[in-house]
C-alpha cells in the first residue's frame, strides 16, 4: 500500500523528471541486481572489406577496417577506418546537375569495459567530405541478468553536423566549398535494448530508439517542381523550381522485435520485424529474414531477405500545385512513399593460419545483395527531361512520368582474422 | 506539503530495501560443509563405471565442463599440470562433461589429452545434483567426502587460488 | 509542478531496486549445462560487425526510417 501510494507520488512529478528519475533507477539497479560473476569481453578481431554499391547511375566504393583487441581481461579497444568513394550520375543529380566525383572518410574509436556483469561502452565516429562534417559521441550501459539469461542495454547517442554547399569551378573543374553556406543540425539518440534466452535453442531481442534533430535538417542541393502554368503530364505544364525547404525539428521512435532460432544440423534462422513513425508523418515497416548454414566441410551459406516500405513525409510531393504551396516542401525521393525487397546471398570460408601463430581462426567472405525499390509517388524525371519525346516513343511530360524504379547491387568482400 | 508524505513513504521503502538486500545477497560464499552427494556416471574409455565415492580418502576435484565451453577449455592444460603435480599426495582431479553427445568433447580431448579420469554426465544428472550455476564450474571435495570450496567460471588467475585450497586440503 | 526534493528522488530510485532484488531469485530455465547450442557460434546476433554496419549504412542512407537496428551509425551528407 506505501507502495503504491509512493507510485502515485511520483506519477505527479512532472514527465522529464519522471522520465530521469526511472532511467536512474533502472541504471542504478542494473548495477545493483548484478551477483558477482564475471562475464568476458568478445574475442580480439580484425576485418578489412571491400564494399560496392552501383544502382541507379550511382556508384560507391570502398575499403572498411574495424580492429577489436583486449587491452586487459576486463577493458577492450576498437578503431575503424571507412572510405565512400563516390560516382554519380543518380536521378537526382542527372536532372538538376553534372555528374560529379567526390570522397567521405569516416574514422571511429571506442572502448568497453567489463565490471562483473556489467559493459560500459563508449565512442566517437568522425566523417567528413567535402560538404558534410559529422561527429558523433556515444556510451552506452548493458548488463547481463538472470543467470546470464537476459541482456538488458541502454544508450545515448549525440551528433553534431555542419552542412556545407560544394561549388564547381567550371574552369579548373575542381570542387570548393560554397564560403557564404554554413548550416548545422544536431541529433539526440536514446535506445532501450533487451535480448533474452527464451529456450534452448531460442534467443529474442527487442530494441526501441527515440531520436530528436534540431537545425538545418535540408539539403542545399535538392530542388522542389511546381506548376506555373498547363496541366500535369501533358505538354502544355510549365513547370518552375525551387530549393526545397524542411522543418527545423524531427523526432521519430523505432521499435524492433526479432527472434533467432537454432536448427538440428547446426544451422540458425532469425527474423525481425521494425515499426518507424516520425512527427514528419513518415511510417515505415522494415521484414528481415535471414537463414545461415555450415555446408562441406569449412563453408557457411547465407541467405538473406528484406522487405521494406514507408510512406512519404506530410511535405513531400512530386510537383507541388504551385509555389510556396505549403510552410515546407520536398521531393526528396528519401522520404517518398515507396517500397523495396532486397535479396541477398553470402559465403563464408573458415580457415586456420597455422604459421602464423598469433591467428587464432581466420574466415574469407562474400556477400552480395540486390535490392529493388519501386517508388510509389516520386516520378522519373529523366523521362520528361533528358528523353527527348519519352520513352519508345511515349510521350512523358512533367507530372506525367513513369514512377522511378531502381534497381541496385551491393557488393562486400572481406577477411576477417581473430587472435 | 506533498514532500513530507513522499518522504515519508519512501524512508518506509528505504528499511524494506535493507532488509531485503540482507535476504537476496547472492551465495557469493565459496565455502560451505555439506557432504558431497555421489553419483554413478559411465567414464571416457572405461567400460565400468566411475562413482565419485570410490575416491573417498582422496582430495577430489570435480571440474563440470563442456567442449564448447571457451573458459573450459582455456582451464584443462592447466587442469592437467595440477592433476601431475599432486596425483602423488593423495589428489585426483575428476573431469564431468555435460554434454548430450560425447563427439565434440572426444574430438577436444584428443587435441588436448588430459591424465586425469573423465565421466559423462549426458543427461545433467550430475550437473543438476551440484546445482551447476556456471560454466566451468569447480567443486573440491576433502578426503572425508565433503565439499569445502566451489568455483564458479574461469579466468586467467583463478589456478592460484584452486593451488591454494588444494595444499591446504592435501596436507590435512 | 512542485521539484520532488533530491533526497526523495534518491529514495525512489532504491524503492525500485528493492522491487528487482525481490525479482533477483528466478531460477534461469535454460541451465549455463544446456546453453550447448545458444554457444555455437551460428547462433551469434552479429557475427561480423563490419558487414552488418555497412549493409545498415547502404540502406539508412536511401530510407527516411533510422533506429532500433543494433548498430551506431554516424553521419553523413549522403545523398
Amino acid at each position: 500500500m506505501q507502495l503504491s501510494g509512493l507510485v502515485k507520488d511520483v506519477a505527479a512529478w512532472p514527465g522529464g523528471q519522471r522520465l530521469r528519475a526511472l532511467l536512474a533507477a533502472l541504471a542504478l539497479a542494473l548495477a545493483w541486481v548484478a551477483p558477482a560473476r564475471s562475464d568476458v569481453l568478445p574475442d580480439d578481431r580484425a576485418d578489412v572489406l571491400f564494399h560496392r554499391y552501383d544502382g541507379g547511375g550511382l556508384v560507391v566504393e570502398g575499403p572498411s577496417v574495424l580492429v577489436q583487441k583486449k587491452v586487459t581481461e576486463k577493458f577492450a579497444v576498437n578503431a575503424a577506418y571507412y572510405v565512400d568513394q563516390i560516382s554519380s550520375a543518380s536521378i537526382d543529380v542527372v536532372t538538376t546537375a553534372s555528374p560529379y566525383k567526390e570522397k567521405r572518410q569516416q574514422e571511429s574509436a571506442g572502448f568497453e569495459y567489463l565490471q562483473g556483469q556489467t559493459t560500459y561502452s563508449g565512442g566517437f565516429i568522425d566523417s567528413n567530405e567535402n560538404d558534410y562534417a559529422s561527429k558523433t559521441a556515444f556510451a552506452g550501459v548493458s548488463q547481463s541478468m538472470f543467470g546470464d539469461l537476459s541482456t538488458v542495454s541502454i544508450g545515448f547517442k549525440r551528433t553534431w553536423n555542419n552542412v556545407y554547399r560544394s561549388l564547381k569551378n567550371e574552369a579548373t573543374d575542381e570542387t570548393y566549398r560554397d564560403p557564404s553556406f554554413h548550416q548545422q543540425n544536431e541529433n539526440h539518440s536514446y535506445t532501450l535494448g533487451l535480448t533474452q534466452v527464451l529456450t534452448r535453442n531460442l534467443i529474442g531481442n527487442f530494441d526501441f530508439e527515440t531520436d530528436v534533430d534540431e537545425g538545418y535538417l535540408s539539403s542545399p542541393y535538392r530542388q522542389v517542381r511546381y506548376l506555373i502554368s498547363g496541366a500535369l503530364g501533358t505538354p502544355t505544364a510549365i513547370i518552375g523550381t525551387e530549393t526545397q525547404k524542411y522543418p527545423n525539428t524531427r523526432t521519430s521512435n523505432a521499435v524492433s522485435v526479432g527472434l533467432k532460432y537454432y536448427l538440428p544440423y547446426h544451422a540458425a534462422v532469425d527474423g525481425s520485424l521494425r515499426y518507424f513513425h516520425d512527427t514528419w508523418a513518415i511510417g515505415a515497416e522494415t521484414l528481415q529474414l535471414h537463414y545461415a548454414q555450415p555446408v562441406w566441410q569449412h563453408w557457411l551459406f547465407e541467405g538473406f531477405y528484406r522487405f521494406y516500405r514507408q510512406n512519404s513525409a506530410n511535405f513531400y510531393q512530386d510537383v507541388f500545385a504551385r509555389i510556396d504551396e505549403y510552410n515546407y516542401y520536398t521531393r526528396d525521393k528519401e522520404l517518398s512513399t515507396y517500397h523495396a525487397n532486397t535479396l541477398g546471398v553470402g559465403l563464408s570460408y573458415q580457415f586456420l593460419v597455422p604459421r602464423v601463430r598469433l591467428i587464432t581462426k581466420a574466415t574469407a567472405n562474400l556477400r552480395i545483395d540486390h535490392m529493388m525499390v519501386q517508388y510509389e509517388n516520386f516520378r522519373d524525371e529523366r523521362y520528361s527531361k533528358l528523353f527527348v519525346g519519352g520513352d519508345n516513343g511515349h510521350a512523358s511530360y512533367a507530372g506525367g512520368e513513369p514512377l522511378y524504379v531502381l534497381n541496385a547491387n551491393v557488393l562486400q568482400a572481406f577477411f576477417s582474422i581473430w587472435f | 506539503m506533498d514532500s513530507t508524505r513522499t518522504t515519508r513513504r519512501l524512508k518506509f521503502v528505504q528499511r524494506g530495501l535493507a532488509l531485503s538486500l540482507l535476504a537476496a545477497l547472492p551465495a557469493l560464499a565459496t565455502t560451505s560443509a555439506t557432504p558431497a552427494p555421489d553419483f554413478q556416471l559411465s567414464e571416457r574409455g572405461g567400460t565400468a563405471p566411475i562413482s565419485l565415492g570410490q575416491f573417498k580418502g582422496q582430495v577430489v576435484m570435480l571440474n563440470f565442463w563442456a567442449s564448447w565451453c571457451g573458459p573450459c577449455r582455456e582451464e584443462m592444460p592447466i587442469l592437467e599440470s595440477i592433476q601431475r603435480k599432486y596425483k602423488p599426495l593423495g589428489f585426483t582431479m575428476l573431469g564431468v562433461n555435460v554434454e548430450p553427445d560425447a563427439k565434440a568433447a572426444e574430438a577436444f580431448l584428443k587435441e588436448t589429452p588430459v591424465s586425469f579420469p573423465i565421466a559423462y554426465d549426458p543427461q545433467s544428472k550430475v550437473s543438476k545434483l551440484y546445482d551447476v550455476e556456471g560454466m566451468p564450474s569447480t567443486v573440491i571435495v576433502d578426503r572425508k567426502g565433503t565439499i569445502r570450496f566451489v568455483h564458479r567460471g574461469y579466468k586467467p588467475g583463478d589456478e592460484n587460488e584452486y593451488l591454494n585450497q588444494i595444499r591446504a586440503l592435501v596436507r590435512e | 509542478m512542485m521539484r520532488a526534493p533530491c533526497v526523495a528522488r534518491v529514495l525512489f530510485a532504491c524503492g525500485t531496486l528493492t522491487a528487482l532484488a525481490a525479482c533477483a531469485p528466478i531460477q534461469p530455465w535454460v541451465k549455463p549445462y544446456e546453453r550447448e547450442h545458444l554457444a555455437d557460434p551460428i547462433m551469434s546476433l552479429d557475427p561480423n560487425p563490419v558487414s552488418s554496419d555497412y549493409l545498415q549504412h547502404v540502406f539508412g542512407v536511401r530510407e527516411a526510417s533510422r533506429g532500433a537496428t543494433g548498430a551506431v551509425g554516424g553521419g553523413c551528407g549522403c545523398n
